[in-house]
């Protein structure tokens, strides 16, 4: 019988362990004779940090007067993090962590000295998410480091960190954070069951795990939104909502969400309200613009050349004459087209990436209308769309706006203006029936909550604007008090 | 059957969304004719009829709700079980669904008719039929918070229609209402009359009042309803007066959707393209509201499961929505239903209540 | 199968199977233009005015004349003439020669109306010449064809007030109100150039005659309420002779014209209770003198007060010709059994009755005129 507990005697003791490692070269075996004590210690090189292993454990160890025993081995060596373990598996697990495992052969227990070696990245800007102004940080692969900076954002006792461990082959060490005294506990609990219920073998990103705890994985439409930004996740999260870190992953998700926060950008605060609120009906508006602009130009051309105004109809019709598709084809091909340039742009290194859109742009555009593939005027109404969908600060909203263009083109070029409303019809629908976290997708749309417009779909300023969004329905409404917020004790300069 | 509904919190709404329930259910396929319909009773007084069809209204939904707060969380169907008993009660209730399934029926093909003619005189019926019961469909399964929902969010997308019309307006002649009281009292009350199939749809409060979640605020989104409802068949009425001359407004049969064909923009040459095309997001929340409470009768009725009736509903009102072929079988069917609708809406509540009342006192003499 | 895949299928036979005749714009002839003229006992000329977009051409717009007995008719014979599919969804100018109006242009505009692929902003005019004439002729530079040219030409003239609306819809509207006859510019040609020579008057929807450019004016002023307009009259030589200036060189001799601008005027048309063929009519002009032929004394305020009565006179006695222009031909443009019916609910006029009253019609004119600013010399 295989005995994989402890005491072990030193020869089965590392044997077990080398099988355990399955002869790895990289574990490294020990054995020192210390007052005639044998003491084993175990690590993998590249795990831990050399030289403090050998100043802060080594040393004590060696230079030691009596023999060690498991106590003493916990209380008088000067390292924070020790813990003993009693199994092989788990002493494999400690080391593959970056734990010093030391073993006194025949006891019952061996300690484990954590002196973790990491290699992490330094903390750099946002990319996918850039802002202008504001802070530019973004988190890193490393949860400690996040967790860090979250602390260090929310520095108060209120913020909860919980910790979860999911993944049945592949172990992944995630956090649910929120604020004890605004989170809904409901919210809360909802966003711990979905994680501890997943049984899956890994979980590769904060992203995937997004898509495991979604309400509904058939929508395109994202429910969680992922963030790069601790000033999003941390403000998100100060309004009540829930945030969990994934360990390795560079981005956090928050939850509860509506479809109106994929809209909104950290930004949008940091400017005067005016500005903010100018900026983000924009975004709205090309929205808009970017899912109906393509599908109306096909149904126009395809159907109704009644609703082309008469000043446009001679430009559109020489420019349509030359083409030899139809316009759904032509629009399909061009859509296509954007989305490959923005495609191949993302895969090559920036350098390359930005001779792509020049090479794409101009001289493919051009080349294209040049030689009747398009027509002139569909190049400026997807470029527009194009343009308008990148608006999105949520990388996964604008992406999902460009796919919901393809069917209703292909709807608008089949039934032309009822395709398109029958399009139109359908995605409000659907939205109607999307829930984040169990919370209504379009709040606060519907369910109507007045308060909530006034940070959603436009900013006011701070002093008006005091509630947290009702719709995650937050312990604590208020964010304080809107008149103490406005009042102004100026020196009187008479 | 149990009179009295009992609903989950979670499937109740706010009362402040029967504004829009009402609402959005009155506002349909109806308000595309109703000038035309109106003036060929009541001619230019037709804004006299049509304010005394929402007095009527209002008070009917008075009493509504008078009957209604007679019960703790009851529907029709309950009621009616209630007072006249087992059968009758059923009977009753059956009548409603009949009701529901027809005005379903001329709902979708007065939509279509108006599809073929000013837009796709080519497209087919089964393929509209199709996507707006497909539509229908997906909204019901969502349950009752997404029917709301529609009725509440296409309300919103629709409702800047109203703001086109200031270019007819603009056209408007407005000696073509003068002298005032040119119509005799029983043109007047027939124009009234003919104005209650645009505003079916009032009946919604007899089934949604269980769903409601603060019942004491009843009142005032529905009188709301009604009065928006009101106002905007009178808007449109009385513009279309203005806008026509007389012996052209009887000969126009949608005169709201003519209305439009002279608003144009820098964008779009001819709005009456939009407006009908945008015109199915007004039919949606009519479709959904009318499919609920038809799936929501069967249910109380027979207790036949909400999935397996909606799919069968579905493919009864599509294949009927094929075999109607001809615009004077549709008008036939939007008569009936106008008529029948009538009896159900208007006058059957008011005849419900003394019955209620009776019934009342005399349990209570009966169980001191 | 879930419903999800059940309703993907759903969408993919559809799309598929439920396909409608599409109308590419580039296979299209889209017709912006027609004109319609007689040209037998029975049968009709269309001129066609349209966009037809090809590769290998650079102006767009083409001509096409067919013959048929209906107006339907004349897009299917036109049809067999050309490589594409003539549609009229952009039709925004329609011509009829004034012998084919004359017989009623209701038949002809039928389809007009129940056709809602037709805008109701769409002009309609009456030509004098063949309207194949008019669309055919070369056009100037600035429009891409003769059609465009005569729908911006009266478009402008309706913009500024210089002739009564002309579209499709005013025409419907009048056409069936009772009291009431619709009009319509009339165009003719001068030296190969379009332009508009009158206006048209109609019984009912049949063309009667031609009201000169000179009169359209006083058509406006009892049409409607008056803004912003301009307007030349001669006055009596000898007018304003005790205010002319005594220098030397100075024109006395010749016409008196008087230009006025900025004329903003007051309408109230009062018919006698239940007659409708007694009516008085109410002017007010308030207007700006820009121009007067001879050198009058302006600061003079008698001048200017003898100048008003002279204007007014004038006026009237035009009114009360053009009325009599009106009777003569049974035409009733202005409305006044319209307005009669809107006040009065005896004795109604209809469409039927109301043609035999206008010879009868008396109407008295009162006109005010007030000149306000005259000019920026004194």
């Amino acid at each position: 019988m295989d005995q994989s507990t402890l005491p072990l005697q030193i020869d089965s003791y590392l044997d077990r362990l080398k099988q355990r490692f399955n002869e790895s070269p990289d574990l490294i075996q020990k054995v020192f004779h210390i007052k005639g004590q044998e003491v084993v210690i175990h690590f993998i090189s590249y795990q831990i940090k050399k030289d403090r292993l050998e100043r802060e454990l080594l040393e004590p160890l060696t230079k030691s007067e009596k023999p060690w025993s498991v106590h003493d081995l916990q209380n008088k060596i000067p390292l924070a993090s020790s813990q003993t373990v009693s199994s092989i598996e788990k002493i494999a697990e400690l080391i593959i962590h970056g734990n010093v495992v030391v073993y006194f052969p025949g006891e019952k227990e061996a300690v484990a000295f954590l002196l973790p070696q990491q290699q992490v990245r330094a903390l750099e800007r946002a990319e996918t998410e850039s802002l202008v102004f504001g802070p530019q940080i973004a988190f890193t692969e490393s949860l400690v480091t996040n967790l860090n900076i979250i602390r260090w954002r929310l520095d108060v006792d209120d913020l909860v960190v919980e910790k979860l461990i999911v993944g049945e082959r592949i172990k992944s060490e995630i956090r649910i954070v929120y604020l004890k005294s605004i989170a809904n506990d409901e919210n809360v609990d909802t966003m711990r069951q979905r994680i501890k219920d997943l049984k899956v073998a890994e979980v590769e990103d904060t992203s995937v795990l997004g898509q495991l705890i979604e309400d509904s994985s058939s929508s395109i439409f994202p429910q969680l939104i992922n963030t790069e930004l601790p000033d999003r996740f941390c403000n998100s999260i100060s309004k009540g909502r829930v945030g969990v870190l994934v360990d390795k992953s560079p981005t956090a998700l928050i939850g509860p969400m509506t479809l109106f926060s994929f809209f909104e950008s950290t930004e949008d605060l940091y400017m005067r309200w005016n500005m903010g609120t100018f900026i983000r009906l924009l975004r709205f508006i090309a929205m808009a613009f970017s899912i109906i602009l393509t599908p109306m130009y096909v149904a126009a051309l395809t159907y109704h050349y009644e609703i082309i105004p008469t000043s446009l109809l001679v430009s559109l019709g020489q420019s349509r004459a030359m083409v030899p598709f139809p316009p759904v084809l032509e629009a399909l091909l061009l859509e296509m087209l954007i989305e490959l340039l923005r495609e191949a742009g993302a895969r090559l290194p920036t350098k390359v990436g930005q001779t792509m859109g020049i090479v794409g742009g101009i001289v493919l555009g051009q080349a294209a209308v040049k030689a009747g593939f398009t027509s002139n005027i569909l190049i400026i109404i997807i470029a527009l769309s194009a343009l308008a969908s990148f608006t999105a600060p949520s990388y996964l909203m604008g992406t999902a706006i460009r796919i919901i263009r393809f069917p209703m083109i292909i709807l608008a070029g089949a039934w032309g203006l009822i395709g398109i409303m029958f399009a139109l019809s359908f995605i409000v629908i659907h939205l109607l029936k999307q829930k984040s976290l169990g919370r209504p997708y379009l709040a606060p749309i519907y369910p109507f909550q007045w308060k909530d417009i006034n940070d959603s779909l436009i900013r006011l300023p701070f002093q008006k604007n005091n509630a947290r969004p009702l719709n995650v329905m937050p312990k604590d409404t208020e964010r304080h008090d809107p008149n103490k917020a406005a009042e102004k004790k100026d020196v009187d300069p008479s | 059957m149990n009179t009295n509904l009992i609903i989950k919190p979670d499937k109740t709404v706010e009362a402040f969304y029967l504004f829009f329930i009402v609402h959005t259910l009155q506002i349909g396929a109806g308000l595309m004719g109703v000038p035309r319909v109106i003036f060929i009773e009541s001619g230019t007084d037709s804004w006299i009829a049509i304010l005394l069809a929402g007095i009527y209204l209002h008070f009917v939904a008075w009493i509504m709700i008078l009957i209604l707060r007679k019960y703790d969380n009851a529907d029709i169907i309950g009621i009616q079980c209630d007072v006249f008993g087992r059968w009758l009660g059923k009977t009753m209730g059956i009548v409603y669904v009949i009701y529901f399934f027809f005005i379903l029926l001329s709902v979708i093909k007065n939509y279509i008719e108006v599809v073929q003619v000013f837009i796709f005189p080519e497209i087919p019926v089964w393929l509209m039929s199709g996507f707006l019961l497909s539509l229908m469909i997906y909204a019901l399964l969502g349950g009752f918070r997404v029917v709301v929902g529609t009725s509440f969010i296409f309300f919103l997308l629709t409702i800047w229609i109203v703001i086109t019309i200031s270019k007819p307006i603009t056209y408007m002649d407005w000696d073509h209402f003068t002298p005032i009281f040119q119509t005799g009292t029983l043109d007047q009350l027939k124009g009234a009359y003919k104005t209650a199939y645009s505003v079916l749809g009032l009946e919604i409060l007899f089934f949604v009042y269980p769903y409601i979640k603060n019942k004491q605020k009843v009142a005032l989104p529905v009188h709301a309803g009604l009065a928006f409802t009101t106002f905007l068949i009178l808007l449109v009425t009385v513009v279309s007066i203005g806008y026509f001359s007389p012996e052209q407004l009887k000969q126009t049969v949608w005169a709201t959707l003519s209305l439009f064909k002279i608003i144009s923009y820098p964008i779009v040459e001819r709005f009456d393209f939009i407006a009908i095309a945008l015109w199915m997001m007004v039919i949606i929340p009519n479709i959904v509201l009318f499919g609920w409470a038809l799936i929501q009768s069967l249910k109380r009725l027979f207790q036949l499961p909400e999935k397996s009736s909606l799919y069968v509903v579905a493919i009864l009102l599509f294949l009927a929505s094929i075999l109607i072929e001809y615009r004077v079988h549709i008008n036939q069917l939007t008569d009936w239903t106008s008529s029948l609708g009538f009896w159900l809406v208007f006058v059957y509540p008011v005849i419900l209540y003394p019955i209620v009342l009776i019934r009342k006192r005399f349990r209570k003499e009966n169980t001191p | 199968m879930t419903w999800k895949q059940i309703f993907i299928v759903v969408v993919l036979i559809s799309i598929s199977t439920g396909c409608i005749p599409k109308s590419y714009i580039e296979r299209l002839g889209i017709i912006t233009a027609i004109g319609y003229d007689l040209a037998g006992e029975n049968s009709l000329r269309g001129t066609m005015v349209m966009y037809q977009f090809d590769p290998s051409t650079t102006r767009p717009s083409q001509v096409v004349t067919s013959e048929a007995t209906t107006s339907k008719g004349l897009r299917l014979e036109a049809n067999k003439m050309t490589s594409h599919r003539l549609v009229s969804g952009q039709v925004r100018l329609k011509l009829f020669q004034d012998q084919l109006a004359s017989r009623g242009m209701t038949k002809y505009m039928d389809t007009l109306e129940r056709d809602a692929k037709v805008s109701d902003m769409g002009l309609l005019g009456v030509s004098e010449v063949p309207t194949a004439d008019l669309l055919k002729m070369e056009a100037s530079k600035e429009a891409t064809n003769s059609g465009e040219y005569i729908k911006k030409m009266i478009e402008k003239n309706i913009e500024d007030n210089v002739l009564p609306d002309a579209t499709l819809r005013t025409f419907i509207h009048d056409y069936y109100d009772a009291g009431i006859d619709p009009t319509l510019p009339m165009l003719t040609t001068t030296d190969g150039k379009a332009v508009i020579s009158g206006q048209a008057l109609f019984q009912n929807d049949k063309y009667v005659t031609k009201l000169s450019s000179q009169d359209i004016f006083y058509l406006l002023l009892l049409k409607n309420e008056y803004k912003d307009g301009q307007f030349q009259l001669q006055l009596p030589d000898e007018a304003l002779k005790e205010f002319h200036k005594e220098t030397p060189g100075s024109s006395a001799e010749g016409p008196l014209h008087v230009s006025l601008h900025e004329i903003d005027s007051d309408l109230t048309i009062d018919p006698k209770k239940g007659k409708p063929t007694e009516q008085s009519v109410n002017v007010t002009i308030e207007a700006r003198l820009l121009e007067i032929t001879k050198d009058v004394d302006l600061k003079n305020k008698k001048a200017i007060y003898k100048l008003e009565k002279e204007i007014e006179k004038k006026v009237k006695s035009d009114l009360e010709q053009f009325l009599e222009f009106l009777k003569e031909n049974q035409v009733d443009p202005i409305g006044f059994g319209k307005i009669y019916n809107a006040k009065n609910r005896e004795n109604r006029v209809t469409k039927e009755n109301w043609r035999q009253q206008i010879p009868e019609l008396n109407v008295s004119f009162d006109v005010k005129m007030k000149l306000l600013r005259h000019g920026t010399v004194e």
